[in-house]
């Protein structure tokens, strides 16, 4: 019972949030004002109607989908590597989207610093697409080797490396950039919901979408493997099927996430924690809801706060999410005594 | 009247041979044996005879690198893992690092087999826990974190959760192994009372030859190199098996008293002892453990215990003559009259 509470309570606070990512940022918009527009109406200034329609609802919609893509997917990771530390992209997804993004940024002959805003619609989706290759190409490559290795452990360590090694072609291609070339890409390294257009929205809408379907579908074989491989096997799960699966369905979440927004820190490691702790359980049954609402809502809360409400200023969405989680994995950690046990 | 054996084997294997694949390395070969429905039993054999990867052939696994193992009758080679699931349940010796969960919701978990694509309980397994909790005495520890358990509770909740599978068959692997001597008793005498009473065949491995020898229904034998051998302990013991797989250099087994003895060390002489009831016993117990023979002729060296306040040991060797307080002193000087 507590737990449908608890459950209820996070989608309220979801809400909540939502409605102050609306109201609150550079102008207030008054919540009378705020329904206004969205039923469709007008509000008693003009621009409030533009700024909700064409920036604060984009970027709220696309940070619940971030949020609750990384959160589920990093619950995923955390689950299927038996690891707390595992978050979505241990499997260097978001290296991966990063050399794509850095191919493209560094190399091709961008104007500027404001290449994005250059290039226009092309260039956006251009981005989106490099990245998910990117993304796209170091997953293949683990997934080729998950079907010939038997422990998760190797898989992770092998995750890793391809991290490491896409990492090191990035700095490469940095060393050889000229510096408004790397103010660009470190731009998209920091992250942000508001790049996200209404004519992007159906894709990325699809693609979280679909990988949530695929994390429902996979609550159970999830459960079986919190015993271990072997138990898991003992009881009919196809460990194998079952682990190529959550690869998959973690990527999509990560990939795509990561492909519209850029590599976000820190949510898809902290928030499958704080609902272990909120629910006192590692039932997936129970935490995939609560790790959707909370992800959603921490995203719209990190975001909220990378803003600066009332002032003209913003920080990049990466440090606020980082100050966020960073204490909450600490605290959770030093919390347990033994942090093997902590997930 | 010929009295006919009840055969209505839960599993049997045909010519098994275990071990590993890459590189092929065979552990154990031409294994038969059967298991019966309600029968408990106990596999032992020495380290690296082969006792895990046979249980994990058994369970299937591992691949058997020859022959074939029958579940139900039919090859687990051609049962899917689900059907293999609703036959059989596994207690490993893995760790389980497991978070946050309740021993019961870890129990439900051996539901796994038989609940929809979410993993919803029904009624039915609802009903099927609260059984294993309690057939497996863990009822009271339902709403305990597992990570919190002690091992031998623990052990107990895995046991639950193998039974809430409802196998015909259940595989432990040494589920002794980390318990103290009453905790031990207890598992043992669980899975005995257990496979009685539910028609269930439980198979299991351990290094606890006494506890096996007490409880088992029949025991398998698997000697290090050699033929897999069953039959009742007090068979394997008559025939001699059971001395055969566990001769060391260090100890033997003495099949009078069914218990192993270390071997007397070389050159140490015969000793008599007069004296009463519980003290001549730990005295006697003592000096077998030191290595002398105990005898009741006359000998060189003897030993009276006075009883008293407190209570004292008299040697007489060759003349010499020694009052002892205690036996770890009276052992002391035995070895220093030794070394003369």
């Amino acid at each position: 019972m507590s737990r449908r509470i608890v459950a209820l309570g996070l989608f309220l606070l979801l809400l909540i949030a939502f409605g102050l990512s609306l109201s609150l940022g550079s102008v207030r918009i008054p919540l009378g004002d705020l329904l206004g527009i969205l039923a469709g109406g007008d509000a008693s200034v003009p621009a409030w109607a533009i700024i909700v329609h064409t920036i604060r609802l984009p970027k709220a919609l696309t940070a619940v989908l971030a949020g609750t893509a990384l959160s589920v997917s990093g619950l995923q990771m955390q689950t299927l590597f038996r690891n707390p530390l595992a978050d979505p992209f241990v499997l260097g997804i978001n290296a991966g989207a990063s050399l794509g993004v850095a191919i493209v940024v560094l190399t091709v002959g961008s104007v500027g610093g404001v290449l994005i805003a250059g290039l226009g619609l092309l260039g956006d989706l251009s981005l989106v697409a490099a990245a998910s290759l990117g993304a796209g190409a170091v997953f293949g490559c683990v997934l080729l080797i998950s079907a010939r290795v038997q422990s998760a452990m190797t898989l992770l360590i092998l995750g890793l490396m391809f991290g490491y090694a896409t990492g090191a072609f990035v700095s490469i291609l940095i060393y050889f950039a000229i510096p408004e070339q790397i103010q660009s890409y470190i731009l998209w390294t920091f992250g942000s919901f508001g790049s996200v257009t209404w004519r992007q929205m159906p894709v990325f809408t699809a693609a979280i979408f679909l990988g949530l379907l695929l994390a429902f579908l996979c609550v159970k074989p999830l459960n079986a493997l919190l015993l271990g491989e072997n138990y898991a096997r003992s009881m009919g799960l196809n460990v194998k099927r079952a682990r190529v699966w959550v690869l998959v369905n973690a990527s999509i979440l990560a990939g795509a996430t990561t492909a519209f927004c850029g590599p976000i820190a820190f949510l898809g490691l902290a928030v499958p924690h704080l609902c272990r702790s909120l629910l006192h359980t590692s039932d997936h049954r129970a935490l995939m809801p609560a790790v959707t609402c909370l992800g959603a809502t921490l995203a719209l809360l990190a975001d909220l706060i990378a803003h600066l409400p009332g002032s003209p200023y913003a920080l990049p969405l990466n440090a606020v999410t980082s100050l966020i989680g960073a204490p909450i994995v600490i605290g959770f950690i030093l919390h347990r005594k033994n942090a093997s046990q902590a997930f | 009247m010929e009295i006919q054996p009840v055969k209505d084997p839960v599993l049997i294997t045909q010519n098994l041979a275990v071990g590993y694949l890459r590189p092929r390395r065979v552990v154990a070969c031409k294994i038969n044996m059967s298991l019966e429905r309600g029968e408990f039993v106990c596999l032992l054999g020495p380290n690296g005879a082969g006792k895990s990867t046979l249980i994990r052939t058994l369970a299937g696994m591992q691949p058997p690198l020859n022959g074939r193992v029958c579940l139900m009758g039919k090859a687990l080679a051609d049962l899917s893992a689900t059907e293999v699931a609703r036959m059989l349940s596994v207690v490993l010796t893995d760790r389980i690092g497991i978070g946050i969960v309740s021993a019961r919701d870890l129990v439900a978990l051996g539901r796994y087999p038989h609940t929809n694509w979410i993993g919803r309980l029904t009624d039915e397994d609802e009903q099927a826990v609260l059984w294993a909790l309690r057939a497996a005495g863990a009822a009271h520890l339902a709403h305990r974190n597992v990570a919190e358990l002690s091992d031998g509770e623990r052990q107990k909740v895995l046991i639950a959760r193998a039974l809430a599978q409802q196998p015909d068959l259940l595989i432990l692997d040494e589920p002794t192994a980390f318990l103290d001597l009453p905790r031990r008793v207890e598992i043992m005498a669980l899975l005995r009372n257990l496979a009685h009473a539910t028609g269930k065949a439980i198979l299991l491995s351990t290094h606890d030859l006494a506890l096996a020898l007490r409880c088992a229904d029949r025991l398998c034998l698997l000697p290090m190199d050699g033929a897999l051998q069953t039959g009742a302990p007090e068979d394997l013991i008559l025939n001699g098996a059971y001395e055969g797989a566990f001769q060391s250099e260090g100890a033997r087994f003495d099949a009078d008293t069914g218990a192993f003895v270390l071997n007397a060390h070389l050159g140490r002489s015969a000793i008599s002892v007069s004296g009463q009831g519980r003290a001549a016993y730990w005295t006697k117990h003592a000096l077998e453990r030191a290595g002398f023979r105990v005898t009741d002729a006359e000998s060189a060296c003897h030993i009276e215990i006075r009883e008293g306040e407190p209570r004292s040991w008299r040697v007489e060797r060759d003349g010499a003559i020694r009052e002892c307080p205690s036996i770890y002193e009276l052992i002391a000087s035995l070895g220093g009259l030794n070394r003369d």
